[in-house]
């Protein structure tokens, strides 16, 4: 017995371990068609007669914002079309493939994935059971194009940068030079949109300094309060709540000591409780809602991705909600000149961020 | 059993009524959870691929319950398995079977071990196991959260541009538990089989075997066990040892199905160790009625994934399970009183 157990444990030595790498999967390859393929039926694409969006997402779909507005911009142009929508939000990364195949179940035309964190579902897209339908996936997170799937695409750097530099503007005139920016886990994502908006603070004040909290989770309220709290004690003049459900919670306590707050991805110029001071347009519900009208008229390819530039599409933008006209046109002037090529978001905030 | 009938009557009814408090139909809420777990044979694959894990730590929970220790961490010693699994199977260069294997013995023998502590712990200082094997799952949730979270750990490796989430590398498929019949079609995988055979193990364990009959004694009379000559640290220790590698066991299987994403992320576990629990609280820890209240439990995991179709809330199956378990459980409380332990 002995001699097996130690036969046993000299094969796992005589194996060696391996390096990390060597286990690395390259993604599927994205297929040799680059104009990519339509769907037949399109919107129909199972033929059923009738057309179902299934959406899939990592967050609270009632959090007033980012998570939730893909829901409802879904909702509200499926409504108008006459298809139905099936939704499941709070779906933990461990279950997005067994969620999307769920959907594809159901017989949805398309499975709309909320947020990239949710990439493992998409190799379902090959399975027979979800043959016959459309994939749509955000992917700030460079998630790599195949055949069956459509993506929407921006560049982080791009809005934070000018998220950052709308905060710089406000802070100057507020006299201020230190923001705080409180978000969820400590992720790739999270880290580089920390960076691009602290250099585009530097864009106006070069001196300002961003004190960076992560608290591990965009939805705890009580978490984002309580960084938002040691940030305020710590003289942040203005605060970025980068998060999902809890954005409303540190806004609002943002909103008590009168510092200036921006808004992780969705237009709330409007909103009163909490207030915001800035409008930062990353909004995958605008984005869902353009390839939903392609959707409906037959036209969205699979096996291509749509970049959303700032400063020549719509969206992603910035807004100052109740911006000075010269503070207004200083915001227009920059991301004109980041539409233009003039400025490269990346090399500003590789010189600023740091 | 007229009383556990009525009980589990009135908790369909209260569910019925939660159903039409938030805007849905209890009768189309209930043809979504059969169709989306027993409709097809596609969705009576993913109710066994739901009911392998759940089987698995429910008999490791008998297990402990017998020898009257209450293991309520199974949670983190699922995660512990996975960790351990995933461990394994992407830093071992072993041919296929061999590192399946290998990847099974690690989950079970890391979280047999991490249990384990608990007994010691109770053993060196008299800590409460219930205490400790419940705060032991947050320290596992942390020791996971850290493993996907350091690139020289377990975090995925970084291809080109990409970014790099908190998760590890997909297993590469020697690590994989193989099947009979695929998807979509039936699929009978073989963490079913493992997990049967280990709830009749457990059975015959505590009903064939001197060990077992320890282990019943202590459960029964601790005092009248030690008098016996029943080494109760020893056996106690086992027990949780058992109960913990089999959770771990749960999390191999779990993270090597065709039910996960084949790699290990903080929240894997999908909250199997709570319900796994909650199936042998049911099965009045009796394994062999484990395994049809463990389908049942995964009928309501997999059905509850079709529940948003007709507009209700995902968690509305958490809610009817638990409640299920309380028409289970409140039988055998009188009146006035609590039920005894």
């Amino acid at each position: 017995m002995k001699r097996a157990i130690l036969a046993a444990a000299g094969l796992l030595l005589l194996t060696a371990c391996v390096s990390n790498d060597a286990t690395a999967t390259p993604e599927a390859s994205p297929g040799d068609n680059e104009a990519g393929t339509l769907p037949p039926g399109e919107p129909d694409v199972n033929g059923d007669g009738k057309v179902v969006i299934g959406v899939l997402s990592p967050g609270d779909i009632n959090d007033n914002g980012y998570y939730e507005s893909f829901v409802v911009k879904a909702e509200a142009f499926a409504t108008k079309q006459g298809w139905q929508v099936i939704k499941r939000g709070s779906v933990p990364v461990a279950e997005a493939l067994s969620a999307a195949r769920a959907l594809c179940q159901q017989k949805v035309d398309m499975v709309a994935i909320g947020a990239t964190e949710l990439k493992d579902a998409i190799p379902a897209s090959t399975e027979a059971v979800c043959q016959k339908t459309a994939w749509y996936v955000p992917s700030s997170a460079n998630v790599t194009q195949t055949p069956e799937i459509t993506l929407s695409s921006d560049d982080p750097n791009q809005s934070m940068l000018v998220a950052g530099y709308a905060a710089g503007l406000l802070m100057r005139e507020k006299g201020t030079t230190k923001a705080g920016f409180v978000t969820g886990p400590e992720a790739d994502f999270t880290v580089v949109a920390a960076t691009a908006f602290q250099a585009g603070i530097r864009e106006t004040i070069p001196e300002a300094t961003l004190v960076t909290t992560y608290t591990g989770d965009f939805n705890d309220s009580g978490k984002a309060r309580e960084a938002a709290n040691a940030q305020i004690s710590q003289g942040v003049g203005a605060l970025y709540p980068y998060l999902g459900g809890a954005t409303d919670a540190a806004t609002a306590l943002a909103n008590e000591k009168k510092l200036i707050t921006l808004t992780p991805g969705t237009d709330r110029c409007d909103s009163t409780n909490p207030a915001f001071d800035v409008s930062v347009l990353f909004d995958p519900g605008d984005y869902f809602e353009a390839a939903l009208t392609l959707f409906a008229a037959g036209q969205l390819r699979m096996g291509v991705t749509k970049v959303w530039q700032l400063g020549v599409d719509p969206y992603p933008t910035v807004k100052l909600c109740h911006g000075t006209p010269e503070q207004n046109a200083k915001l227009a002037a920059f991301i004109a000149d980041i539409g233009a090529k003039r400025i490269d978001p990346a090399a500003e905030v590789k010189k600023l961020g740091d | 059993m007229t009383r556990t009938a009525a009980w589990s009557a009135l908790a369909l009814l209260m569910s019925a009524m939660l159903i039409v408090a938030t805007g849905g139909s209890p009768g189309e809420a209930m043809q979504a959870l059969v169709r989306g777990s027993v409709a097809d044979a596609t969705a009576v694959s993913v109710t066994l691929l739901y009911a392998a894990p759940l089987l698995l730590i429910a008999a490791g929970a008998c297990v402990s319950a017998s020898a009257g220790v209450f293991n309520i961490g199974q949670e983190g010693q699922v995660l512990i398995g996975a960790l351990a699994g995933a461990a394994a199977g992407l830093r071992l260069a072993l041919p296929g079977p061999a590192l399946i294997a290998v990847v099974l013995l690690a989950g079970a023998l890391a979280a047999g071990l991490w249990a384990w502590l608990s007994a010691l712990m109770h053993r060196l200082r008299g800590v409460d196991i219930v205490v400790s094997t419940l705060l032991m799952t947050f320290v596992a949730q942390q020791v996971v959260a850290l493993a996907v979270n350091t690139p020289w750990l377990l975090q995925e490796s970084r291809l080109g541009r990409a970014t790099v989430l908190p998760q590890t590398n997909k297993l590469p498929p020697g690590a994989l538990l193989g099947s009979l019949g695929g998807y979509p079609g039936l699929q009978l995988n073989t963490g079913l089989l493992i997990a049967v055979a280990a709830a009749v193990s457990v059975a015959v364990l505590l009903t064939r075997t001197r060990w077992g009959f320890r282990v019943t004694m202590l459960g029964l009379n601790p005092t009248a066990a030690a008098h016996s000559g029943v080494r109760v640290t020893v056996v106690t220790g086992s027990a949780l040892a058992i109960s913990g590698a089999l959770a771990g066991l749960a999390g191999a299987v779990l993270l090597t199905s065709p039910l996960s994403t084949n790699r290990l992320q903080p929240g894997g576990s999908l909250g199997l160790g709570w319900d796994g629990l909650l199936v042998a609280l049911i099965a009045r820890n009796r394994p062999l009625l484990a395994i049809p209240v463990a389908l049942l439990f995964a009928v309501l995991r997999s059905g509850g994934s079709f529940l948003a179709a007709t507009g209700v809330p995902y968690y509305l199956a958490d809610i009817v399970k638990a409640l299920l378990v309380l028409a289970f459980v409140a039988p055998r409380a009188r009146w006035g009183r609590p039920a005894v332990a």
